[in-house]
């Protein structure tokens, strides 16, 4: 079965460098893009038709929230939201949950100390696994 | 997590970080009525916020800790619980103070740091909120029910709209290939979902069927179902109050449904004036597809009436057409009455049916004729003689032409298109005994079916030959007969095969070639119901249509294969590139000569030695020129792969100039010139949207109602062309009207309304530049908003597209008699012949069509005129302006230029007017690969695109338009200065 395919979107070169890090350590997944905002996210997600989109909420231009409102009409994809902003029952993960995210996941911190291990573990990878219909990552 | 990865997220880490301290120092500082509030406030926030999770991700906790306290402040402030007043702003600015101090000992030590606590008890004070306190979880909302929400529905209406012209594409099949169907299904898929997930699940089975009828390229199909989406749009415009789009999609239905009727129709007309014509089959099959089609199309646009008339029709055509037949000239004659009439009717609006009498009788009529005309067909068709081949195909001489009568002949065929029938040949003596003869009789009257017979010559007798048929083996008939005749001498039998293409000597391959569906044996017509069925099938080749040479010279290849072919390509430019450098190596030559001075140039050994460095150089300088010119040979080939003719470009607008035409009450003449000229296919799409809209403002704006023209002196029709011409290694495209014309005077006028250039010197203006303004964003002399354009896409989103496809636009006009855009492109866009520069450590390119010529001039050669530094050139003054100033780049050296030595001054030109940029070095003329660049970098006024030179370094490429642009920015500013 061809690997679940996985657009990431964050306004953040660092943020974007350390959560594909951590998505590229799954050999079981496959991270097809990276989008610095909405608007280039809308058009990857057109193009790259991914499998899953992660997605930070707070971006200049267009907020995560604007671009699920997009999403939800043309794509099939699952979004997960991996933003700090969108603590359980903040009014932001409500809307999210409400537009449709499978999950929503704290951004990640502690990172310098990751090894592989860990990075298979993670909560990110753990939650791209689920939204895809894979088995969970081994516990490091 | 490997080292380099850590070093890689520290420098990121510190970039990122650098650019937020930035961004806030200069928010935070500025006063409130610097821009709209909220905007910096949620700029504020959001700046604040990352640098939080940057931190948090470093393991930075102090900075995360006074982050989200901003954070925390910012977000009251956002939600209006405070204001940004002094008292707030200033522990901010603290707040980040401290964040650059931890940032940099994070980045130095590789460690936490400490935050200030009195700082942090300040901003938990203005947070109004302890640190450990979060908002309670409030219960997770039930799902949005999407079509409740208005905004989604605004947003769907949206995408309706965008995806409503790529879904018409699919009118013309003819025209779309494989990527194109596949950005209609896409566009299709994506509406589909949208409909799904709004839960109009209706619309979305519309359109699951129209992505069905594409992929099954059913023409039909796909019109009936797009005239479902223009109905389902038109109600979701209704239901929201907004345009979804319906109307452009019934507008090109229709205009495709009336074109289809009209072409239809006159050229049915023509077909039906002629009945002679007509009993020739490939025109009546002709007219009958020509029927077919106008019946669909009037199903379509529900005109059952003459839908089924035209059946009718195509059926009478498709079974009969005798040309003598008595009542057949005064049928068609009536047909002929009655397709003008619906012709008509059809393009009123509303349209009209057909009355219904009138047709009843003529279908009547029409069915009555069949029927009597099919089975008289049937009867005549088996009486008509044989041809020469079809006997010989049958094993038979030709010779027996003569014996065959037209009951014969029916007899004949009746045994052939029998399949359990034989032929046989016997040959007969019926002269010697009489026992032979009469029983040879009886048997030839009970036992087998005589078709004819006629008499042979052989040695002086009469012999009779008779052909038989019969359902029996040649050896039973063979044996019956050695009963009649035991002794064998009087009758003998030859059993008739179909011709053995070896046996008669015929080569196979002709039989290959040969159409498969095309055999010389008679063909009995089926004699079906004699009712007129309506859709009989069109017959499996259409004769619209020519065949189209589908020979094996042609490859359907992917786009991308392509580009990954011309990326080797420019793999092999760069080491070409090398190898040039590698032979022009100086070094070794230096050491030989070095080496001369030391041992004296006398000794043998060393001058046998630079001989033979001499020869080898020259023999690799002529390997690069070789290796240069063959790539340069390939390079173009490569291009060659990717190009169409622009026709499928141009063919897309007849139907759309003759319905803006018809919707604005004016008369158009279109014309195209040039098709055949081949550009890069990835332009064919590009080019689509300006050319739309410049055909549109030429009919919107451009050309005037016919009674103007008149009385302007003007011919009524107004002509609007397209035309392409090549030059070398560039396509012009110029859209051309003979309208109104410019009217320089409103343009400067509303260029002054619209604040983009005060009173005074917009009088000072050429005509020429007044024009200009025509490009400038949001600039639209139309003074009503008409249904196609006004809609606030101006020539500024034009002259954009046609500037990212590495082209410029021209205006030709003149009051009363006309306007011609000329846009003119490169004809691949991925190759761009640029002039490489140097300014301070940066590569630059200039796209080579700017640049007019590279002078040098020394220091002397500046003047100051009116406040700017010229220098003389071709005895006219040419403004000269620094590129780093022109770009803002940081600029070293002097200036104005002194001291001794050359000045470099690029000549850039546009259009007719010329400005001088100075570069620090000049380096060498080189054909670029354009690469997409970083949207960020694309951003940056100026940048047209990057590229990678051989040693790797970027080179940005710069967008010629937008730098002289920049350039006269900058001269004016100069000007401005105190001199």
């Amino acid at each position: 079965m061809a690997k679940p395919t996985i657009l990431l979107v964050d306004d953040s070169v660092l943020m974007r460098t350390i959560i594909g890090d951590i998505v590229r350590a799954d050999d079981e997944l496959s991270l097809v893009g990276a989008a610095e905002n909405g608007k280039v996210a809308l058009e990857m997600v057109k193009s790259l038709k991914p499998d899953i989109v992660l997605l930070d909420i707070e971006m200049p231009e267009m907020s995560g929230l604007e671009v699920m409102e997009h999403l939800s009409l043309m794509s099939r994809a699952k979004v997960i939201i991996i933003s700090s902003v969108a603590q359980v029952g903040s009014p932001e993960a409500n809307e999210a949950r409400a537009l449709g995210a499978v999950e929503i996941i704290a951004k990640p911190s502690g990172t310098m100390s990751l090894d592989l291990a860990h990075k298979k573990g993670h909560d990110i990878v753990a939650a791209i696994r689920r939204a895809a219909g894979l088995a969970p990552p081994a516990k490091p | 997590m490997s080292s380099e990865l850590i070093e890689t997220l520290w420098r990121q880490f510190g970039v990122e970080a650098g650019e937020h301290f930035d961004l806030l120092e200069k928010l935070l500082s500025a006063t409130s009525g610097d821009g709209p509030e909220a905007e910096r406030i949620a700029a504020l926030f959001r700046s604040f916020h990352s640098l939080k999770g940057a931190a948090r991700a470093m393991d930075l906790f102090a900075m995360e800790a006074v982050a989200h306290r901003a954070e925390t402040i910012l977000g009251r402030v956002r939600t209006g619980a405070m204001a940004l007043t002094e008292e707030v702003a200033a522990p901010l600015l603290e707040a980040l103070d401290a964040l650059r101090g931890l940032a940099d000992s994070g980045m130095r030590d590789r460690r936490d740091g400490q935050a200030p606590a009195d700082l942090l008890a300040r901003l938990d004070l203005l947070g109004g909120e302890a640190p450990a306190t979060r908002h309670a979880p409030a219960p997770p909302p039930p799902p949005v029910r999407l079509h409740e929400n208005e905004r989604m529905l605004g947003l769907f209406v949206g995408l309706l709209h965008d995806g409503m012209a790529t879904l018409t594409r699919a009118l013309d099949l003819d025209s779309l290939d494989e990527e194109g169907t596949r950005s209609v299904d896409d566009t299709a898929d994506r509406l589909e979902l949208a409909c799904e997930r709004l839960n109009f699940l209706p619309f979305a089975d519309t359109l699951r069927r129209f992505r069905e009828a594409l992929a099954a390229r059913d023409a039909d199909a796909i019109l009936r179902e797009l005239q479902s989406v223009a109905t389902a749009s038109a109600r979701i415009g209704r239901l929201t109050g907004k345009d979804a789009g319906a109307a452009i999609l019934a507008t090109l239905l229709a205009d495709h449904n009336a074109q289809v009727l009209a072409q239809g129709s006159t050229r049915a007309d023509a077909l039906l004036a002629d009945p002679a014509a007509l009993s020739d089959a490939s025109a009546a099959a002709e007219l009958a597809g020509l029927l077919d089609r106008m019946a669909a199309t009037l199903d379509i646009v529900r005109l059952p009436r003459g839908s089924a008339l035209l059946r009718v029709l195509a059926d009478v055509m498709r079974r009969a057409a005798p040309a003598d037949h008595a009542d057949w000239p005064v049928l068609l004659a009536d047909a002929r009455t009655a397709l003008a009439d619906l012709t008509v009717r059809a393009a009123r609006e509303p349209a009209e049916d057909l009355d219904a009498d009138g047709v009843d009788a003529l279908e009547g009529r029409l069915r009555t004729f069949v029927d009597v005309v099919s089975a008289e067909r049937e009867a005549g068709e088996a009486r008509r003689p044989l041809t020469v081949e079809e006997l010989s195909s049958l094993g038979l001489d030709s010779g027996l032409l003569r014996f065959l009568s037209p009951d014969s002949t029916a007899d004949l065929r009746a045994a052939i298109a029998d399949p359990e029938m034989r032929l046989y040949e016997v040959t007969a003596f019926l002269e010697t005994s009489p026992e032979v003869a009469s029983g040879f009789v009886q048997w030839m009257g009970s036992k087998v079916r005589a078709i004819t017979n006629w008499p042979e010559f052989i040695d002086g007798k009469t012999w009779l030959r008779v052909l038989i048929a019969s359902p029996q083996e040649l050896s039973a008939l063979a044996d019956a007969l050695a009963g009649i005749d035991p002794g064998g001498g009087f009758l003998r039998i030859r059993a008739c095969a179909p011709s053995d293409p070896v046996d008669e000597g015929v080569e196979p391959i002709v039989a290959d070639t040969m159409p498969p569906d095309a055999p010389s044996l008679p063909v009995v017509q089926s004699a079906g119901p004699p009712v007129a069925t309506p859709t009989a099938p069109p017959p499996a080749n259409p004769p619209v249509r020519p065949a189209a040479s589908t020979g094996g010279g042609v490859l359907r290849v992917p786009g991308e294969v392509i580009d990954r072919f011309m990326a080797r390509i420019d793999g092999m430019v760069l080491l070409s590139g090398d190898l040039n450098a590698t032979a022009n190596d100086l070094r070794l030559e230096s050491a030989l000569a070095s080496l001369t001075e030391r041992l004296g140039a006398g000794d043998p050994d060393l001058r046998a030695l630079r001989e033979a460095v001499e020869h080898h150089r020259r023999d690799l300088l002529d390997l690069d020129t070789q290796l240069s010119r063959s790539v340069d040979r390939l390079r173009e080939a490569a291009l060659d792969l990717r190009v169409v003719p622009i026709e499928t470009l141009f063919n897309q607008f007849p139907r759309v100039v003759r319905e803006l035409a018809r919707v604005q009450g004016k008369s158009v003449r279109f014309a195209t010139e040039g098709g055949e000229v081949r550009i890069d296919k990835s332009m064919v799409e590009m080019l689509y949207d300006p050319l739309m809209h410049m055909v549109r403002n030429a009919i919107d704006h451009g050309i005037e109602p016919p009674a103007d023209r008149e009385a302007a002196g003007k011919p009524a029709q107004a002509t609007l062309s397209l035309r392409a011409i090549q030059r070398n290694s560039r396509v012009v495209v110029e859209i051309a009207e003979d309208g109104r014309g410019i009217a320089t005077e409103a343009v400067r006028a509303k260029a002054v309304r619209q604040g983009l250039i005060g009173e005074e010197d917009s009088l000072r203006l050429s005509a020429d530049a007044v024009r200009e303004f025509i490009f400038a964003p949001g600039f639209s002399t139309a003074e009503t908003v008409t249904e196609t354009s006004g809609r606030g896409v101006g020539m500024d989103v034009v002259r954009n597209a046609i500037t990212r496809l590495g082209g410029s636009i021209a205006i030709r006009t003149r009051e009363g008699a006309g306007t011609a855009f000329a846009i003119d492109l490169p004809l691949s866009a991925a190759i761009l012949r640029t002039l490489l520069v140097q300014v301070d450590d940066q590569v630059l390119a200039i796209p080579d069509r700017f640049v007019e010529e590279v002078c040098g001039f020394t220091a002397d050669d500046f003047h100051r005129v009116s406040g700017c530094w010229t220098v003389m050139r071709r005895k006219r003054v040419l403004p000269v302006v620094r590129l780093a100033d022109a770009l803002g780049f940081p600029a070293e050296g002097d200036w104005p230029p002194s001291g001794p030595g050359q000045r470099l001054v690029v000549v850039l030109r546009q259009g007719s007017r010329r400005i001088g940029l100075e570069i620090d070095k000049l380096l060498r003329r080189g054909d670029l690969f354009v690469r997409e660049s970083h949207p960020g970098l694309a951003e940056v006024p100026g940048v047209g695109g990057v590229s990678l030179l051989n040693d790797g370094r970027i080179v940005i490429i710069l967008d010629g338009d937008e730098l002289y642009r920049l350039a006269a920015v900058a001269q004016r500013r100069e000007a401005d200065a105190p001199a």
